[in-house]
């Protein structure tokens, strides 16, 4: 199903809250991200699919920023589409806490519906978050968890 | 331009186009600067009109980029500009040639041919063709301006003939033009209506183009909207598609009001605006209603997206169309980030990058950068890093006869942003995962590559050190060990090639980025900053180290106190000018291969400083070492260390010290005082040397030289201690103390001549001088002997301390109160000689001034001892000469002699002030008066075979309550007169006086102590001593007296007296003796005490001469203690 799903760290402000008012803009670019989970189908592809996650973040941050700004109500956290390639399509998701999933699948599969997406990015979420749970996790570290890693073969191999 | 205009946008559609190019020899440099003078005049405005024309450059051109040229009028060469350079007049024909050259490929389409000749020095214009302009003069702007806008007015010309020939073209005589792809297709159905319609609106769309291009955007898009009509009707799809993308073209161009500011204007000549007028537009064709097309309203902003959409999707359907399709998409890229539509942007500028078109190597490149550049400019800086990567990529690619590696490399630079990756390492923000290292580590890699491809080591060199600094925990061992490999055969290289620097001037401008500096290789850690030696650390004197000044507040602790804090920050370690300084690092190597540092030396500003450079070669990820840095102060003030420089793989780097580089972060900024120089001693000293005991950094008190001696106690030696300057600076001043670790004792032990040192000085550079310590063997006393009895004391045994002499000196012209000091430790061992015990004080009857010592003299030694003491005497201490000395006695070893020695008695010396007598208490006064006996006895002895000689003590002496008594002088004192004439006991030995005559006696009492006495019994009592050992003082009827024999007095306060009278009258002749003394009743028993008033009858009759206590017989005084003193020898009196 998915060929490729990532989780991308938090942005991380470190010019401090007062810059964020005059400086916002700059601050988007400024902001960290990070990777904590790359899983791919095969391996050896997985460069590839670095440069793809890591391209989508620039439309992930300009659908987030342009979401906040337009409206106070709570926020969608299914981004969509992000954008098409040749080959694959690249969903994005944020958390309420700036945490990103991106989630690649193959242009060529039409069985995959919008809704599909959605419900695989929150059974994604759920891992996040029962991984997150484990005392022993600092935030920004780098994902280990084998239920978590399962959870996410799980959505790379359905079909 | 390449066939495909990737930088094209709406603007440019009413751009007119002009080739700039070079003829003949002119150099690259001045051609780009006559290019870039040109290139400024952006816009021409027509006179008297609102009419502007837009005006393009270009350097380059390729014939296949006019393949488009009659869909797109802009797309044409309109003007070319040749840029010669010609000293004579008659070499602007040969320049001919090439102008023809250059022009040929466009001949068709050239509107008209300038050449523009730099430098020519004849100003014969008649000579030279028309085409040609001559620019004079050193500032050749003004003229540069006057010939290109004639130029422009000339292209301007042609440009309104053609507009108003067009409108005013018959619908008849119309004829079909055709795009590039199409000519094979439409044929011969020119005569339907179709067909017909679709000249029409193609006639309209390229009409619409010349009016854009003319400056006249209103009516170019009412010729465009008419177009629309036309081709949309004919199905004429990429007609159609062309004539919307010109309405949004002519639409935005009527948008956009604000004129760019940095746009040089260009005023065309006055003629040309003569013909321009405005035509009224023809019919053409019933079939739209051309009329409601005049005037008409710009496209608002949605219709222009709307419309260009629509356009770009008639362009997918139509073969062979990828070029236009191309460009339109990126021209509505560029229109959505003007709109500040970026996602829309972004997938409009996705489209344009996957319309199947083939293109040359160089296109593609174009393509990526520009791809980079516009979804930089929308924000996208991934994307932008993305494709400027994969720009550099193909500016290498195999299908390249060239590879462009230069080009590539700048590009690989370039990309670095969008990867966050910052080769100014003060960018980047500490401690926070920064990026994408998988990606980052590739593109660093390519990075290396690249540079490495251009041959330039140096560049692969900091590209490497990078690499591995920055993203150093992303990298696996394995990746690390062919990085080294890497960095050192690059350095290698970098060797060989010479100085860097030299390079740096050849090279492209790609060196000036930041040099990382080699934090991690090595990890520095445990930064300190070392005092010096203890013999050379300069100590301040300690008359001026200032009391802490009171805190203030009422409060003794208090948490917001911070004066704590600031104490300890100013505590800098000081090093003293001219002499090594030294700094201890631990170094690690994380890295899994050798790390070789050729060199590592200190940073330090603020004073002259000189490093001495430090060798290292660590195996790899081993760690800590611990290295010391060393170097030289030359002059005087703050010593800030910044930092340090290592040379690895023979890279240079300087790093800076931070807080985490510290053992103790509090030292942040490291400081050191540097002090002016001073000298230096070294002590030596002709007692015996035991050890040499390394000098011990950790403890200050440890000396470098050790003497030991053994000593009697009491005996004392002279030893020599030579200060020699080794040092440049004279020594000026010299101030010497001595302590011990062992006790406090060492004062005792060791002392020096102050007279002596003073004369010794100064002391010269390379000078040396004597000094003498006097080492004493004093007697080992436990302290407070008095109260506590010390069990462990043992006087026999041996005891020693370890005395710590300090030299501090300094020259006098150090100002700031610092001087050096040099330690010599003594081991003093002192071994029990004469040792005094079983001590005894007694009176002496026979002399109320004199008192007798008693004590035992042990030997401890096994030698015989020769003993002798004197007193000196009490009463008048300072008076030396009255010094007796008794004879020699002689003790066997561990034997002992009981010595007795006459001591005089003594009072303490009163009190000036009467009301403070009970300042002693009574241990007080016994310690004074121990002292006192102790600096009265002098004891000598030597031994003769050890050749030994010195003094003992008789400071373990213990006053008990009758010792005290002994040796105190009697408190009472009777001046006693006979017969009025004063009566001295020790002189006069008797009075005469006849028989039956009175004698009258006058007795003062006086109390010489200084503690009240009383009250007291005065007693008289004449006796006759018949030398038989018993005084019969039954005298019943041989005399008798008036006035009472005995008194009670009270209470006798310290110097006061009372007298009392009487007199006797004797009644037989012979010898009579009078004593008088005088009994302390201790307790004020008196009211039932027993009187002897006028009873005639003498009590006391057994008193004992020699005894000066006596215990009264009566029961009831039984409890009081009597003390009674005598006035002795007792009166004598002959009576005859």
């Amino acid at each position: 199903m998915a060929v490729c799903v990532a989780v991308i760290g938090k942005e991380v402000n470190f010019l401090g809250y007062l810059a964020v008012f005059f400086l916002f803009d700059e601050i988007l670019f400024l902001l960290q991200n990070y990777p904590l989970y790359l899983r791919t189908v095969s391996p050896e592809e997985e460069l590839k699919f670095h440069y793809t996650v890591h391209t989508s973040l620039d439309v992930v941050e300009e659908k987030v920023s342009s979401l906040t700004k337009s409206s106070n109500d709570p926020r969608e956290l299914y981004l969509g589409l992000l954008y098409p390639t040749e080959d694959y399509k690249v969903y994005g998701y944020v958390t309420n806490s700036k945490i990103k999933f991106v989630v690649v699948v193959e242009s060529a599969n039409t069985a995959l519906r919008d809704n599909e997406i959605r419900t695989m990015f929150r059974k994604l979420h759920v891992a996040y978050t029962d991984m997150f749970c484990n005392p022993f996790y600092n935030p920004g570290e780098n994902i280990t968890s084998r239920n978590f890693e399962r959870t996410v073969f799980e959505m790379m191999k359905k079909d | 331009m390449l066939r495909v205009d990737f930088g094209q946008s709406l603007v440019d559609h009413s751009g007119v186009l002009i080739l700039v190019q070079p003829v003949g020899y002119i150099g690259d440099k001045r051609f780009k600067a006559i290019y870039d003078e040109i290139s400024t005049y952006r816009r021409a405005q027509v006179p008297n009109t609102t009419r502007t024309l837009n005006l393009r450059y270009s350097k380059r051109v390729t014939p296949q980029f006019i393949e488009w040229g009659n869909f797109h009028f802009h797309k044409r060469v309109l003007g070319l500009i040749c840029v010669g350079r010609c000293s004579e007049i008659s070499e602007v024909g040969k320049l001919e040639r090439s102008i023809n050259e250059i022009k040929n490929p466009f001949s068709a389409i050239l509107l008209n041919t300038r050449c523009f000749v730099f430098d020519c020095k004849s100003s014969d214009e008649a000579k030279i063709r028309k085409d040609v302009a001559l620019i004079r003069g050193e500032d050749h702007t003004e003229d540069l301006q006057s010939n290109l806008a004639e130029f422009v007015a000339s292209l301007f010309n042609v440009l309104e003939s053609k507009r108003l020939s067009k409108l005013s073209e018959k619908i008849d005589k119309i004829t079909l033009i055709q795009a590039p792809v199409e000519h094979e297709v439409f044929g011969g159905e020119n005569d339907n209506r179709t067909s017909k319609r679709r000249s029409i609106g193609r006639s309209k769309k390229y009409t619409g183009d010349l009016c854009m291009l003319a400056g006249v955007p209103q009516d170019a898009l009412s010729q465009y909207l008419i177009a629309g009509e036309h081709l949309r009707a004919a199905s004429d799809v990429l007609w159609l598609a062309g004539a919307l993308e010109g309405q949004c073209a002519a639409s935005v161009v009527l948008n956009t009001t604000e004129i760019e500011k940095d746009v040089k204007s260009l005023i065309l000549p006055t003629e040309c605006a003569a013909n321009s007028v405005n035509l009224t537009i023809n019919g053409l064709g019933n079939d739209v209603d051309e009329t409601k097309f005049i005037k008409p309203k710009p496209l608002s902003e949605e219709e222009i997206v709307e419309r260009l959409s629509e356009a770009l999707r008639l362009y997918n359907k139509v073969k062979g169309a990828a070029v236009i399709e191309t460009e339109a998409n990126l021209k509505f890229t560029r229109l959505l980030i003007t709109c500040k539509r970026r996602v829309e942007a972004s997938i409009a500028l996705q489209n344009s990058l996957s319309v199947n078109v083939s293109l040359t190597e160089q296109e593609k490149i174009q393509r990526y950068s520009t791809a980079a550049v516009l979804y930089d400019d929308m924000g996208f800086r991934r994307k932008a890093g993305f494709f400027t990567r994969v720009a550099a990529m193909q500016c290498v690619s195999q299908h390249l006869p060239h590879p462009l590696w230069l080009l590539s490399y700048k590009f690989l630079m370039s990309a670095l942003e969008g990867y966050r990756i910052y080769l100014d390492q003060k960018d980047v923000p500490k401690d926070l995962p920064n990026g994408w290292p998988a990606l980052q580590i590739r593109l660093l890699n390519e990075l290396i590559y690249t540079a490495r491809r251009l041959g330039d080591p140096l560049l692969a060199v900091r590209h490497v050190t990078f690499l591995l600094h920055t993203v150093h925990d992303h990298l696996s061992d394995e990746e690390k060990k062919e990085l080294s490999v890497l960095l050192e055969n690059s350095t290698k290289q970098c060797a060989g090639t010479g100085s860097p620097k030299e390079k740096d001037n050849n090279k492209m401008d790609t060196l000036d980025m930041a040099t990382i500096p080699f934090t991690r290789m090595p990890l520095v850690r445990s930064f300190k900053v070392h005092p010096l030696a203890p013999h050379l650390k300069p100590v301040v004197k300690k008359s001026l180290v200032d009391s802490d000044t009171a805190p203030a507040g009422p409060f003794i602790f208090s948490s917001l106190r911070r004066n704590v804090k600031q104490a300890k920050k100013t505590k800098n370690t000081t090093w003293v000018c001219g002499d090594l300084g030294q700094v201890s690092l631990d170094v690690y190597n994380t890295f899994p291969f050798e790390l070789k540092v050729s060199k590592m030396i200190l940073c330090a500003e603020g004073v002259e400083f000189e490093p001495f450079p430090t060798c290292l070669s660590l195996p790899p990820k081993t760690g800590p070492y611990t290295v010391m840095l060393l170097g030289i102060p030359h002059s005087v003030g703050q010593l800030r260390i910044t930092g340090y420089t290592v040379t690895v793989f023979g890279v240079e780097s300087t790093c800076k010290l931070t807080k985490e580089n510290l053992e103790n972060q509090e030292d942040f900024p490291v400081i050191v005082d540097v002090v002016p120089p001073m000298p230096l001693l070294q002590v030596s000293t002709a007692l015996p040397k035991v050890r040499c005991q390394p000098p011990d950094p950790d403890a200050p008190q440890s000396a470098p030289l050790v003497t030991a001696v053994t000593l009697y106690a009491g005996q004392s030696i002279k030893g020599t201690v030579t200060l020699e300057n080794i040092g440049k600076l004279p020594v000026e001043s010299l101030d010497i103390t001595v302590s011990s670790k062992d006790g406090e004792r060492a004062n005792e032990l060791f002392s020096f001549d102050d007279k002596e040192i003073t004369s010794k000085l100064p002391v010269l550079p390379g000078e040396s001088t004597d000094i003498t310590v006097t080492i004493t063997g004093a007697h080992h006393f436990p302290q407070g002997t008095e109260s506590s009895e010390n069990l462990s004391y043992d006087p026999e045994a041996t005891w020693g301390l370890t005395g710590a002499i300090q030299f501090r000196y300094s020259t006098a012209a150090c100002s700031n109160n610092v001087c050096r000091k040099a330690t010599m430790a003594i081991d003093v061992t002192v071994v029990p000689s004469l040792l005094c015990e079983n001590y005894q004080i007694i009176e002496l009857p026979s002399d109320r001034s004199h008192c007798l010592l008693m004590f035992d003299a042990v030997n401890k030694t096994s030698n015989d001892m020769e003993f002798s003491f004197s007193v000196q005497n009490g009463n008048e201490p300072n008076i030396e000469d009255e010094v007796f000395t008794d004879a020699v006695m002689n003790i066997q070893g561990n034997d002992k002699n009981r010595v007795t020695i006459n001591l005089p008695r003594f009072a303490l010396p009163v009190a000036d002030n009467h009301s403070e007598q009970d300042n002693y208490s009574d241990s007080q006064r016994r310690a004074e008066y121990k002292k006192l006996v102790f600096d009265l006895v002098k004891l000598h002895w030597n031994l003769p075979a050890c050749r030994a000689a010195g003094s003992g003590y008789v400071d373990n002496l213990k006053l008990d309550a009758d010792m005290m008594q002994a040796l105190k002088p009697d408190p009472i004192t009777f001046g006693v007169k006979i017969n009025g004439e004063v009566y001295d006991n020790t002189a006069s030995s008797e009075i005469k006086i006849s028989l039956c005559t009175i004698v009258d006696v006058n007795v003062e009492v006086s109390n010489q102590s200084d503690e009240p006495h009383g009250p007291l019994l005065l007693t008289i009592e004449p006796y006759q001593d018949q030398a038989s050992g018993c005084p019969v003082t039954e005298l019943d009827g041989k005399v008798t007296w008036t006035g009472t024999l005995q008194l009670d007095t009270p209470k006798l306060l310290p110097g006061k007296s009372f007298c009392h009278s009487c007199s006797l009258v004797f009644l037989y002749a012979g010898q009579f003796m009078v004593s008088i003394s005088c009994t302390e009743t201790a307790s004020e028993q008196t009211g039932t005490s027993h009187k002897n008033t006028a009873s005639g009858v003498l009590p006391g009759k057994d008193r004992g001469s020699d005894s000066k206590m006596t215990i009264p017989k009566e029961e009831n005084l039984r409890n009081c203690v009597k003390k009674s003193w005598t006035f002795s020898p007792p009166i004598k009196i002959n009576v005859v």
